[in-house]
C-alpha cells in the first residue's frame, strides 16, 4: 500500500500543557522503550514508506527514544526524510539548540508548533532559537504549524516569524473541538461531499506508544479512549510485524473505504443513511477529521460503514478505485473455503444502499 | 465472469484512461450502464464518484499537511 510518511509517537508524556491539544485530560502516560522504537521505525522503513515523522506527547521530552528512533530511519539504507514534531519548549537558548540538534543527525525536517495556543506555555523566542538553529545545522525543512480557532489568531502568529518567511513554511489547520477549548466562533461545515476532500491524512498512520497501528494521527484519542473496534485500528506491534499489520489492512475494507474516498467519502455515507442523517442533523464540522471521527464514534455510522464494507458491489468499486488512484492491486482472497469476507468488524445481515449522496 | 455480470473494475479502469468515455458517463450514464452491465444506482454512484474527480490518480498526496477546507491537522 501507498503511504506518504508515518508517524512515531515516542512518548504520550508533555508537560507542556496547552489547552487546545487533544490530550488534555488524559492520563497519557504511554511510552515504549527506545528499542522498541527502533525496531518500529526499521519495520515501517523496510515497508518503504519514505518519511518517518517523529511526534508525541512531546518527543523531546522523551528524547533517549527520539534519538533512538532517528538514528534507526537515518541508519535505514532506505534513506528516508526525517522529520520530528515539537512545540520549541527545549529551545532556551543558542547553544541548547544546536547540542540538542547535533545529537539528532540525519533529521531533514522540522515540525515546529506554535499558535495561539502554544504560545501560551512557549515563548516565541524559543521557536526562533529553534529556527536559527535548524537553519545553522543545515536542517533542509522547517515548517510552522498553526492551529486556529478564529481566522484572525493565523496573522497574530505569521507576523511573528514574517522574517523567516523565505525559508520557513507554514501549515494551517482548524483545531478540533475538545471539551477544554471554545471552538463557537469556528467555521462550520455541514457534512456534506462538496465541502470535505477525498484526501486526508490517511497516507500518514501512526505508531502509538504501545505499538497500535493507527490508520491515521486520529489515533492519538487511543490515549483516552479505546479505538481498537473502529476502523482507524489495523494492529498491534507486539502481536504482529508491520508487515502483517498492512497484509490485514490490504483486506479491511472498512479501513480502504476511508483510504479512497476521505472525509468526502464519509460525508456521502452521511448522506446515504437515515440513520445518520438524523443523528447529525443540523450539525456541523471543523474539519474532515472532525466529521470521520464523530461518524466513527458513532454506532450508527459504524453499522453504515460495516454495510458499505459487506457489499460486493462497493468492494469491487473500492478495488478499482484504488488501482486508478493508487495504482494498487486488489488484494488476492484468502485460501478459506467457506469461509465469510474479512473484515475488521463483523457485518450485519442488511440489504445494501447507495453510497450517493442525496438520497 | 459471465457476460451478463458487472464490470466494474473495467468502467473504471477506462474513465481514467479514456476522456471521452469519462465525459460519456457523465451525459448518458444509462448507455454505459447497459454496457458495463450495471443498475441504475450502481451507475449514479460511479457518475458521482467521477464527477468529484475521483477516478483520477492521487498525483498529490498529503506529505504536509495543507491549507484547504476538509483537511485536518496532526497535532
Amino acid at each position: 500500500m501507498h503511504f506518504n510518511s508515518i508517524l512515531v509517537s515516542v512518548t504520550e508524556i508533555c508537560t507542556v500543557g496547552c489547552r487546545h491539544c487533544g490530550f488534555t485530560g488524559s492520563t497519557r502516560d504511554r511510552q515504549p522503550t527506545a528499542d522498541e522504537i527502533g525496531r518500529w521505525v526499521a519495520q515501517a522503513c523496510d515497508s518503504g514508506i519514505p518519511e518517518i515523522i517523529f511526534t508525541g506527547g512531546e518527543p523531546f521530552q522523551r528524547f533517549r527514544m527520539l534519538r533512538s528512533g532517528v538514528g534507526a530511519a537515518a541508519g535505514h539504507p532506505g534513506r528516508p526524510r526525517i522529520s520530528v514534531f515539537t512545540s520549541s519548549f527545549w529551545g532556551r537558548s543558542a547553544a541548547t539548540v544546536d547540542k540538542i540538534l547535533g545529537q539528532l543527525p540525519g533529521l531533514t525536517r522540522l515540525f515546529l508548533s506554535t499558535d495561539v495556543y502554544h504560545q501560551e506555555r512557549v515563548p516565541t523566542q524559543h521557536v526562533v532559537n529553534v529556527i536559527e538553529g535548524a537553519i545553522a545545522r543545515e536542517i533542509p525543512e522547517i515548517s510552522l504549524c498553526i492551529t486556529i480557532a478564529e481566522d484572525h489568531e493565523e496573522e497574530r502568529i505569521r507576523r511573528l516569524y514574517r522574517r523567516f518567511e523565505d525559508r520557513v513554511r507554514v501549515h494551517v489547520d482548524r483545531v478540533i473541538p475538545t471539551p477544554f477549548i471554545k471552538t463557537a466562533h469556528q467555521v462550520g461545515l455541514p457534512p456534506d461531499p462538496e465541502h470535505f476532500s477525498a484526501s486526508c491524512y490517511l497516507e500518514t498512520p501512526l505508531i502509538n506508544p504501545n505499538g497500535d497501528l493507527s490508520a491515521c494521527h486520529i489515533g492519538k484519542a487511543g490515549a483516552y479512549v479505546t479505538l481498537s473496534d473502529l476502523a482507524y485500528f489495523m494492529g498491534n506491534l507486539h502481536e504482529k510485524s508491520f508487515q502483517e499489520i498492512l497484509a490485514d489492512a490490504d483486506r479491511n475494507y472498512e479501513y480502504q473505504f476511508l483510504r479512497v474516498y476521505g472525509p468526502q467519502g464519509v460525508a456521502r455515507m452521511v448522506a446515504s443513511s437515515p440513520a445518520v442523517r438524523g443523528l447529525f442533523k443540523g450539525a456541523t464540522f471543523t474539519n474532515g477529521c472532525d466529521l470521520c471521527y464523530k461518524m466513527l464514534r458513532s454506532l450508527d455510522g459504524r453499522a453504515r460503514l460495516r454495510e458499505i464494507a459487506a457489499d460486493p458491489f462497493q468492494r469491487e468499486l473500492i478495488d478499482a478505485i484504488r488501482l486508478v488512484r493508487f495504482g494498487e492491486r486488489p488484494p488476492e482472497p484468502r485460501p478459506a473455503p467457506g469461509a465469510p469476507p474479512q473484515l475488521s468488524g463483523a457485518p450485519q445481515p442488511v440489504a445494501p444502499q447507495p453510497v450517493r449522496s442525496g438520497t | 465472469m459471465s457476460d451478463s455480470s458487472p464490470r466494474v473494475r473495467d468502467l473504471v479502469q477506462r474513465a481514467a484512461s479514456d476522456p471521452g468515455f469519462a465525459e460519456q458517463l457523465l451525459s448518458d450514464p444509462e448507455s454505459v450502464a447497459t454496457e458495463y452491465n450495471l443498475g441504475a444506482d450502481h451507475i449514479d454512484q460511479i457518475k458521482e464518484l467521477a464527477g468529484a474527480g475521483l477516478l483520477k490518480p492521487a498525483v498529490q498526496a498529503h506529505t504536509v499537511p495543507v491549507k484547504e477546507p476538509g483537511g485536518g491537522g496532526y497535532y
